[in-house]
């Protein structure tokens, strides 16, 4: 398994994650609502809004899944946020960096992955909106425009700049 | 030189779909939606400008019909005939029959896929692009 690794700018990284003041705050309706929408049009089991802590990553929305939070290490949204694209692994038992990573092995078994950062208003890349499947899946460039459209849509949200409805 | 992609008036109240699909229009060269989150907002885009195209939230479906009957009447800037794509939250007989009489392209119900949206907009522009391949069948 390759750990998820630190950012070279990860003090500032996580002072912008701080600053937002969104870690370990309740569920709210305006990032639930995109969470939802994912999962019902890219058809998934899971779709997460996840945010990377020092050494965990948080899920501030979560559908699919019960635990609230994961190791950094082994977390596939910890890769995502390395760079600005989309993070797509269509099969994790096949992906060497994955296969024998414990959310692939274990109960959650993660075989499909696509990730999409999100950033602070800085810019700083602070987490993704992540959807997940137990089977292996490919994704079309509508599926993937969708996954940026709402990538797009949470940014604003965090930056306050959503329409109010 | 690209062509400008078809501008299309999408009703619907629900943000979230609202703003997904204005995105993937513009990001998969399908159209460039204007949207109206209200039967009321559409109705004044509708009188300021010309549209290809138009996707109708129908749930609240009497005064959804009489826009769809005032856009065929020509009281607004489009052409009558425009195709027209109606969001049911679920398809009535009652409904169904006075829609198909107003000739709308296409029903869908919800919930539906984007990508379900996006086939039944294929058609829309066709005929300019038909017409363009006509022309340069002729040509050569």
């Amino acid at each position: 398994m390759t750990p998820a690794p630190q950012l070279p700018d990860e003090d500032a990284r996580l002072h912008a994650l701080h600053t937002l003041n969104l870690l370990d705050t309740p569920p709210e309706e305006r990032f639930d609502r995109v969470v939802r929408f994912a999962a019902e049009q890219l058809a998934m089991p899971v779709a997460l809004m996840t945010l990377i802590d020092r050494e965990r990553q948080w899920f501030k929305s979560r559908l699919g899944v019960t635990v609230e939070e994961t190791a950094r290490d082994v977390s596939f949204c910890g890769h995502a946020i390395v760079k600005s694209e989309l993070f797509i692994v269509e099969d994790a038992q096949r992906d060497p960096r994955f296969a024998d990573n414990p959310l692939v092995t274990g109960d959650l078994r993660v075989r499909f992955y696509a990730g999409a950062p999100l950033n602070a208003p800085d810019g700083h890349r602070i987490g993704t909106l992540c959807v997940i499947d137990t089977e292996p899946r490919c994704f079309g460039p509508v599926e993937l425009s969708i996954l940026k459209a709402l990538q797009a849509l949470v940014n604003d949200t965090i930056a306050g700049v959503e329409e109010a409805q | 030189m690209t062509a400008p992609l078809p501008r299309m008036l999408l009703v619907e109240p629900q943000f979230v779909l609202r703003r997904t699909l204005v995105a993937v229009g513009r990001d998969l060269g399908i159209a460039a939606f204007h949207e109206a989150a209200s039967l009321e907002r559409a109705r004044t885009l509708l009188l300021a400008q010309a549209y290809q195209g138009l996707v109708l939230d129908f749930q609240d479906p009497v005064p959804a019909l009489v826009l769809l009957r005032d856009l065929r009447d020509r009281r607004f800037a489009s052409a009558p005939d425009v195709d027209v794509v109606v969001l049911m939250a679920s398809v009535q007989a009652e409904d169904e029959t006075a829609l198909h009489r107003l000739g709308v392209t296409a029903m869908l119900a919800r919930p539906f896929k984007i990508s379900q949206l996006l086939d039944s907009l294929g058609s829309i522009g066709a005929p300019q692009v038909a017409t363009t391949e006509a022309a340069a069948t002729l040509a050569a």
